[in-house]
């Protein structure tokens, strides 16, 4: 090979890495830019910084943080194995039920927990169940794109679920209990719609169920020794209990939801300790900096007043309140799918709590449920809306689980498009309806 | 389905208890029969059979080349004070590891100990080694790694031991096994016997 070969071939390689390590950083890179975009926004508005940080949604970070911790210390007691354990149980191995019984027990510890960390601890089962029943492409599409909407609709369905529900809880606009009790009805029963919709979609086996069986059995072999730690599974959730009646019944004006969480998590972590139980303090921080940096942007544009401009454009120009929440929904539904949710809400909260102090102040538990709802639907719409996209999809990809004999299963970006789109219909459409039955 | 990788994760006679109760289905014998030898109904007796004669021995460590999970259930059962080693190929999957050391019976000593390394205190007087796998007419196959393992312990000059989990009267060769080196093993556990051919 003549130097000038190896040159260009050193040029291209160079070339590649150089882009790989963009590809790699472009999260950071999207962090910095958020947080020097939005100093120059302030600044050429003649916005001092201080300003801006004074209305920073601090406790929005504190209670994910908290959030988080608290649910490492529930993955150390391996109770989200047993209970993956009994489901594959339970299912005798048939992949309807596998999805539909999977997808549910992903709605509720979403709802509680941090859906990141509840995705990481129930997939290890998941893959070794997928691996053993031979599923086709087709299935795994179906299945983790139903996991995906159901972390989401989880995340949604109570105020301490995933970003955007904290981001309303501690906005003022709602009050916990609440928010719950509108939110967790609707996002069941998008959940239920969903499963049945994937759920129909699995065709049924036509086989004696021997092999599933052994299946199921070899899963319960892989894991029938594991340690539940009952003990202390018992206090975690004494305190998280003992969190959610704080959260609901004590005023936030005397006790600020993340000082609850900070709280709990203390006891809980003094608890861990006294069992002799890891204290995990390992966390994304990517995704915590990327809120903090949206959070920064949003609150920038909130003090140049350019979204009191547009919810009053909104307002003057729709008179009918129904079509306007809808309207908004749409909108912020968009956005979340095309931004994410964390921009999405952090973007449009301002617009928001400005309908919620107009005309629409009696309606603003609903709205605060709409505008969750919308941005629910959102974030099932691509991967990367999602909260979970990403992760899941690497991990799912890094499974090897084969959709033929020596065939890798993949799933992306492409992959999950056109189930994404699905559902958002489905999710938005339900959000809808009952918007136009109940505001 | 995979069983062969199964049974490197939980042992071969865990994965044959679990295959012998849907071991008469045509899609079982359809998708495992060629790769897995489909074992007796009867296994879970032979399995109490085979840990009072590895007991029988005295020693105090008992070393597998594969995770006989089941196998230390009873042993431990039998003689808590018995000690387990479960020696595992360098490069087995980490999750799979991960798995198996979350996995290992309560009521009796177990550590997992990886290819290349030795354990300590670990002497023909107190160790032995139980190579797994299956007979078929007097041929002893073997998983390739734990055939790899056995030819890189084999300058241990204590005893060593094949049990199969399933004597076949037939020499058919299922697909990913490897016929063991007569010389690497001093005894073998018969069923009609109970005992051994000679060292």
């Amino acid at each position: 090979m003549n130097s000038v070969a190896v040159n260009k071939e050193l040029n291209i390689s160079k070339k590649t890495s150089f882009l790989k390590g963009l590809g790699n950083s472009a999260s950071l890179l999207l962090i910095a830019a958020m947080f020097i975009l939005g100093s120059i926004v302030a600044l050429s508005f003649d916005i001092p910084i201080k300003t801006v940080m004074g209305g920073y949604s601090y406790d929005v970070l504190v209670i994910l943080i908290v959030m988080e911790l608290f649910t490492n210390l529930i993955a150390e007691t391996g109770i989200m194995q047993l209970l993956a354990i009994k489901i594959a149980e339970f299912s005798k191995g048939q992949k309807r039920m596998c999805l539909i019984l999977f997808g549910g027990m992903m709605f509720l510890i979403s709802s509680c927990l941090n859906n990141i960390t509840a995705v990481m601890m129930i997939l290890p089962i998941v893959f070794v169940l997928l691996k053993t029943l031979e599923v086709d492409r087709k299935y795994v599409c179906v299945f983790f794109a139903a996991i995906l909407a159901l972390s989401n609709t989880g995340g949604a369905a109570s105020p301490v679920g995933d970003f955007p529900a904290i981001v309303i809880m501690t906005s003022g606009i709602t009050d916990f209990l609440s928010y719950l009790t509108h939110a967790f009805p609707l996002f069941a029963i998008t959940s239920v719609a969903l499963l049945s919709i994937w759920g129909l979609s699995v065709k049924k086996e036509r086989d004696d169920g021997a092999v599933r069986s052994l299946a199921v059995s070899n899963l319960k072999s892989q894991y029938k020794n594991i340690n539940i730690r009952f003990d202390v599974l018992k206090w975690l959730g004494l305190i998280f209990i003992g969190m959610f009646l704080a959260w609901s019944f004590v005023p936030q004006n005397m006790v600020p939801p993340e000082a609850i969480a900070i709280l709990g998590y203390g006891i809980a972590v003094v608890v861990c300790s006294l069992k002799k139980v890891k204290v995990a303090q390992c966390m994304d921080m990517k995704s915590v900096l990327t809120i903090a940096s949206f959070l920064f942007f949003a609150q920038v544009i909130s003090q140049t007043g350019l979204l009191n401009m547009l919810a009053n454009f909104l307002q003057t120009n729709i008179s009918n309140p129904k079509l306007l929440i809808m309207v908004i929904m749409v909108i912020t539904s968009v956005v979340a799918g095309i931004f994410s949710a964390g921009p999405a809400a952090a973007a449009m909260m301002p617009v928001i709590i400005e309908l919620c102090n107009g005309p629409l102040s009696a309606q603003s538990d609903w709205i605060a449920v709409a505008y969750a709802a919308a941005i629910c639907a959102g974030s099932s719409m691509f991967m990367w809306s999602a909260t979970a996209g990403f992760i899941l999809s690497n991990k799912v990809n890094a499974a090897g689980i084969e959709e033929a004999p020596g065939k890798k299963a993949t799933w992306g970006v492409a992959q999950y498009m056109k189930y994404g789109l699905l559902n958002y219909v489905v999710q938005l459409s339900i959000a809808l309806i009952v918007m136009a039955i109940v505001l | 389905m995979d069983v062969q990788k199964t049974a490197r994760e939980i042992g071969l006679f865990e994965t044959a208890v679990n295959l012998a109760k849907v071991s008469s289905s045509p899609d079982v014998l359809e998708k495992i029969g060629n790769t897995f030898p489909i074992p007796m109904e009867n296994i879970s007796d032979n399995m109490s059979l085979i840990a009072d004669w590895l007991l029988s021995f005295g020693k105090s460590k008992y070393m597998f080349f594969t995770p006989e999970i089941a196998l230390a259930e009873i042993i431990g059962e039998k003689c808590p004070s018995a000690e387990i080693i479960f020696a595992v190929p360098c490069d087995m999957d980490p999750e799979a590891k991960e798995r198996l050391t979350n996995n290992l019976p309560r009521h009796i000593s177990v550590n997992v100990f990886e290819e290349p390394y030795f354990p300590q205190d670990f002497f023909p007087a107190n160790t032995m080694f139980v190579v797994c796998g299956y007979s078929g007419a007097d041929r002893m196959m073997v998983f390739p790694d734990t055939y790899r393992m056995v030819e890189h312990y084999n300058v241990f000059k204590g005893k060593k031991v094949f049990v199969p989990y399933i004597e076949l009267e037939g020499a058919h060769r299922y697909d990913g096994w490897m016929e063991l080196n007569t010389q690497r093993i001093n005894m073998k556990w018969r069923k009609e016997n109970e005992q051994c051919c000679g060292e």
